[in-house]
C-alpha cells in the first residue's frame, strides 16, 4: 500500500513498523509532526517531555528498561539535549536508541542556523540521513538494526528539506520484539566504579572502526554509476536536487554519514574524473573526506548558508551543466509591486494585549528606559516591527537570565527598568532555574509571563502546564503561580492581560517593586488547542476621528477602511473574517466608535 | 528539464486553504500512478504569512521544490501572492488568479500601498493571468470556505485528470458533513 506522507510522517511511520515502544521528546519546528503522528499508535508509549534534556534521560532511561526508544527535538534542542547524551554515547545502550534531530536549515522558524551533523563526530556515533520520505521510513528500521548490533545510540538527523517535503511511501507491517530491562548489577553503565572512562573512550573508538568498515558495505550508501567524467558525493535533499538536474553523472549516494565509508569513497574517487562533494550548510563531508588524502571541490561551488535548491545549484554548476550539454532555464525576476508579508501575532492574541499594556506602562515611566530581554515563542515576533518590543532572544529560558545579568553588569541601574518576556511553556521548560537563580542572586528585574495555556508556536503542543498530556490524557497541570510563589517570588501580579488598564498598572508597580516582580497575564491562545472566536466588534464610522490608537495594538483585525475624517485622517475598520471579538480595541477607543455586535444599543 | 514532471505552485495566505488544494492535487496524482513529490513551509504559515505549496507529479520525481522559471502553473488564492510567486512561472506557464486580496500588516497599518491593479502589473510583464473571482462564487454558495475547492476546479481544466479523479480525491480529504458544497463549488470552478 502507498501513501503521500511528510517526512516526518513517514519517519513515525517508519518507527512505528519497526516496533517502536517508547518516543519522547519536546517541539521544534522542524521536527514536531514526528510525536504527533506517533500519538496515533495504540501500541507506543509517547509524551511531551517538559525540555530535550530531560526527553533524553526520559530516553535513556526507556533503553535501560529494554524499550526501542527514540528521543526528538530540532536543532536548538539537542544543544540542550547534549549533556545527558554525551555519558550514553559513550557507554553504549540497552534498548535500540534512535535520537532523531530536524535541523531548521534557513532558519525559517529558528533564532539560528545550525548544522547539527558535527555531533556525530563529537558524540561518536553513526549518522543516519535520509532524503525523502520513503528513505525516511526505511531509515528508521535500519537505524535500530544499527543502534542494537553495535551497542550504539544512532543520530539520525533531518533537515525541514526532508522533514517539510511529502512524497510517496511504500508502507509495510510492524514487526515486534522486546529486550528485557538491563542488568542493574552490570558495571556497564556505571563510569568510574564500573567501568573506568578511559575504557569506555577506548571502546567507542574501537567502535567507531567497526562502523567505519559497515559505512562501505551498507546498501544505505551505495553507488550509483552514470558518465565517469562527473561524480558527485553527497546525502539527504542535495543528492534530490543534482539527480534532477544531472542523473547522467556518477553517484555515491551517502545514507549513513559518519563515520564515513573510506573503502567506497576511494572507490570512487578512483574512478571519476572530477569529483564533487555537495552538502548544505558546513563542509562535514568534505573536511573529512579531504582528511582522507582525497582531492574533491565543494565549498567554493556552493553557498555556506541556507537551504540549497536545483535553483542554486544549477546556477553554481553550469561548467558542470555544460559538460552534458545542458544549459539553465532562463529564470524570470520577480515582479514589481510585491510586498513582504511578516507572519505575525493573530487577531485578539495575549500577547498582543500584554505588548499594548508594557507600551502603555512605558509611557507612564518616562524617567526610566525600558529594556526587554526576550525569549522563545510566538512573542519573539514582537523583535520585529511594528511591535519593536523584545531586544533580543536566545535561547528557551534565557531572557530571564540575561535580564539578571544585564541588571548586574549595570553602573547606573536606576534609569533603567530590565524585563524579560516569556510565555508558559518556554517557563516551564528552562524558565524555571533561571527565575530562581534571579530571585537566589536578588536581582531587580521584571518578569512578564503570558500565559496562554498552550505551546502555540509550534502549533499548540500540550505541556505540563496544561496538565493534558501528548496521548491525550489528562493528569495533574502544573500551577505556575505555585511554582512562582515557591521559587520565592514575593511581588506577583495575576492579570487578565485583556484588561489592559489594570495590566499596565501591574508593570508600572512592578517595575517600581525594588527585587524581583513577576506578571502572570493569563489568557488563552485564540488558536490553539481550539479556536477561540466570540462575534466579531466594528466601528462605527460615524464616530471614528482617526485618531489611530487602537492601530496601535497591531492587531491584524484592524484595518484602515480607506474613508477619511474632516481633517484627511485615515479611518478605521474591523474585518469582521479575521477579528476574534477579544474587546481590546474597544477599551481603547477614546471616542467608543467600536462596538460589540449589536451596535451602540446594547453597548 | 529532461523528463515530463509537472509543477503546480499553488500559493496564498495562511488559512486560504492552499494545503487542502495541494494535497487533493496530490493525492489524485499518485492515485494516476505518479511520483509525486509536494513540499511547503510550515511553521508560521497559520502566522498570516506566505503560504506556497510546491506540487511535482510525474514517472520519478526527485527535488520537493519547483525552481524559479520552471512552474506550469502558478496557483494563486490571493492577488499579492500571485505577484509574488508569479516569476516561477515558465515562460509558456499559466497563472490562475483568484481575485481576493488580504492585506498584510504593512498595508493595514498605512506602511505600504497595495497596488490598484495587479492583473495590469502581470500583463505589463508578459504573464496574462486567469481572474477567478473564487470569494464571490463561494459567498454565492453560501460558504465562503470553499474557496479552496471553486480554484481546483478551475486548476482542474488546465491538468490530465478526470472529474471523477478529482472528485475521489475531494471525497477522501473533505470532512462529510461538507463534502457536496465542495463538489458543488468544484464543478462551479471547473465550468468557468
Amino acid at each position: 500500500m502507498k501513501e503521500i506522507m511528510l517526512g516526518n510522517e513517514a519517519i513515525a511511520r517508519g518507527a512505528h513498523e519497526a516496533g517502536l515502544q517508547v518516543a519522547v521528546g519536546y517541539p521544534g519546528t522542524p521536527s514536531t509532526e514526528i510525536l504527533q503522528t506517533i500519538r496515533q499508535y495504540k501500541d507506543i508509549y509517547c509524551e511531551w517531555s517538559v525540555n530535550e534534556k530531560v526527553a533524553m534521560d526520559v530516553a535513556i532511561g526507556s533503553s535501560l528498561g529494554g524499550a526501542k526508544t527514540i528521543v526528538v527535538m530540532k536543532h536548538a534542542g539537542l544543544n540542550v539535549a547534549s549533556d545527558p547524551f554525551y555519558p550514553i554515547a559513550f557507554m553504549g545502550v540497552n534498548g535500540p536508541l534512535v535520537l532523531i534531530c530536524s535541523d531548521d536549515v534557513g532558519a525559517v522558524s529558528s533564532p539560528t542556523e545550525q548544522d547539527t551533523r558535527i555531533y556525530a563526530d563529537l558524540f561518536h556515533i553513526p549518522m543516519l540521513e535520509p532524503s525523502d520520505s520513503q528513505e525516511a521510513k526505511d531509515f528508521m528500521r535500519s537505524a535500530f538494526e544499527i543502534s542494537e548490533r553495535f551497542d550504539t545510540p544512532v543520530f539520525y538527523r533531518t533537515t525541514n528539506g526532508v522533514s517539510h517535503s511529502m512524497g510517496v511511501v511504500e508502507l509495510a507491517e510492524r514487526t515486534d520484539g522486546r529486550k528485557p530491562p538491563f542488568d542493574k548489577t552490570s558495571p556497564k553503565f556505571r563510569p568510574q566504579g564500573g567501568v573506568h572512562p578511559s575504557v569506555m573512550h577506548a571502546n567507542v573508538h574501537d567502535r567507531l572502526k567497526r562502523l567505519a568498515a559497515f559505512a562501505s558495505e551498507t546498501p544505505l550508501n551505495r553507488i550509483e554509476w552514470g558518465d565517469r567524467r562527473v561524480g558527485f558525493i553527497t546525502s539527504g535533499t542535495p543528492y534530490q536536487y543534482l539527480k534532477e538536474m544531472l542523473p547522467e553523472a556518477s553517484f555515491l549516494k551517502l545514507g549513513l554519514t559518519y563515520p564515513l565509508p573510506e573503502a567506497l569513497i576511494r572507490e570512487f574517487a578512483g574512478q571519476v574524473e572530477e569529483l564533487y562533494v555537495i552538502e548544505e550548510l558546513e563542509p562535514f563531508l568534505e573536511d573529512r573526506i579531504k582528511a582522507l588524502g582525497v582531492p574533491v571541490r565543494g565549498r567554493e561551488l556552493r553557498p555556506d548558508v541556507g537551504a540549497l535548491s536545483v535553483e542554486i545549484l544549477s546556477e553554481r554548476l553550469k561548467d558542470v551543466m555544460q559538460t552534458f550539454g545542458k544549459t539553465v532555464p532562463e529564470r524570470r525576476q520577480p515582479l514589481p509591486g510585491v510586498i513582504i508579508r511578516f507572519p505575525t501575532l493573530c487577531a485578539g492574541c495575549p500577547h498582543l494585549a500584554a505588548y499594548y499594556a508594557i507600551r502603555r506602562a512605558q509611557k507612564k515611566i518616562k524617567e526610566k528606559d525600558v529594556v526587554i530581554l526576550g525569549d522563545i515563542g510566538c512573542y519573539s515576533l514582537g523583535i520585529a516591527a511594528p511591535h519593536n518590543m523584545l531586544s533580543c532572544a536566545f535561547a528557551m529560558g534565557s531572557g530571564i537570565s540575561v535580564a539578571h545579568g544585564f541588571c548586574k553588569a549595570l553602573q547606573d541601574p536606576a534609569d533603567k527598568a530590565i524585563l524579560a518576556y516569556i510565555g508558559d511553556s518556554t517557563f516551564l521548560h528552562a524558565g524555571m532555574p533561571a527565575l530562581l537563580n534571579s530571585i537566589y542572586n536578588e536581582s531587580n528585574m521584571t518578569l512578564v509571563l503570558t500565559d496562554n495555556s498552550t505551546t502555540a508556536m509550534t502549533g499548540g503542543q500540550e505541556h505540563a502546564g496544561t496538565g493534558v498530556t501528548l496521548k491525550g490524557d489528562r493528569h495533574t497541570a502544573a500551577r505556575i503561580p505555585a511554582i512562582i510563589r515557591a521559587l520565592g517570588a514575593e511581588d506577583i501580579h495575576e492579570v487578565d492581560p485583556y484588561d489592559f488598564k489594570n495590566t499596565s498598572q501591574a508593570v508600572k508597580d512592578a517595575i517600581g517593586y525594588q527585587g524581583v516582580s513577576v506578571i502572570i497575564a493569563k489568557g488563552a491562545c485564540r488558536m490553539f488547542p481550539q479556536k477561540i472566536k466570540s462575534p466579531a466588534y466594528h466601528v462605527e464610522d460615524d464616530l471614528c476621528t482617526g485618531c489611530g490608537k487602537c492601530l496601535t495594538i497591531y492587531c491584524p483585525g484592524l484595518v484602515l477602511s480607506g474613508g477619511k475624517t474632516e481633517k484627511g485622517k485615515n479611518k478605521v475598520a474591523i474585518d469582521p473574517f479575521v477579528c476574534v471579538g477579544c474587546g481590546l480595541c474597544a477599551q481603547v477607543c477614546p471616542t467608543e466608535a467600536i462596538q460589540a455586535e449589536g451596535g451602540r444599543e446594547n453597548a | 528539464m529532461p523528463d515530463k514532471t509537472r509543477n503546480i505552485l499553488i500559493v496564498g495566505v495562511g488559512g486560504q486553504g492552499v494545503i487542502l488544494a495541494s494535497n487533493a492535487l496530490s493525492e489524485v496524482a499518485m492515485a494516476r500512478g505518479f511520483d509525486v513529490k509536494k513540499n511547503e513551509a510550515h511553521g508560521q504559515s497559520q502566522r498570516g504569512g506566505t503560504v506556497p505549496s510546491h506540487v511535482r507529479y510525474g514517472t520519478s520525481v526527485h527535488s520537493p521544490v519547483i525552481a524559479r522559471g520552471e512552474a506550469d502553473i502558478v496557483l494563486a488564492f490571493e492577488q499579492m501572492e500571485g505577484l509574488r510567486f508569479a516569476h516561477f512561472l515558465r515562460p509558456d506557464g499559466k497563472l490562475i488568479l483568484n481575485l481576493q486580496r488580504v492585506y498584510p500588516p504593512r498595508v493595514t497599518s498605512g506602511m505600504d500601498r497595495y497596488p490598484d491593479d495587479v492583473p495590469a502589473i502581470m500583463r505589463e510583464n508578459g504573464i496574462d493571468p486567469i481572474e477567478v473571482d473564487a470569494l464571490g462564487i463561494a459567498n454565492r454558495l453560501k460558504n465562503p470556505l470553499v474557496v479552496s475547492t471553486v480554484l481546483l476546479g478551475v486548476l482542474s481544466n488546465h491538468l490530465e485528470f478526470t472529474e471523477a479523479e478529482w472528485k475521489g480525491a475531494l471525497s477522501k480529504l473533505v470532512p462529510q458533513k461538507h463534502r457536496d458544497v465542495n463538489l458543488k463549488a468544484f464543478d462551479t470552478g471547473r465550468a468557468l
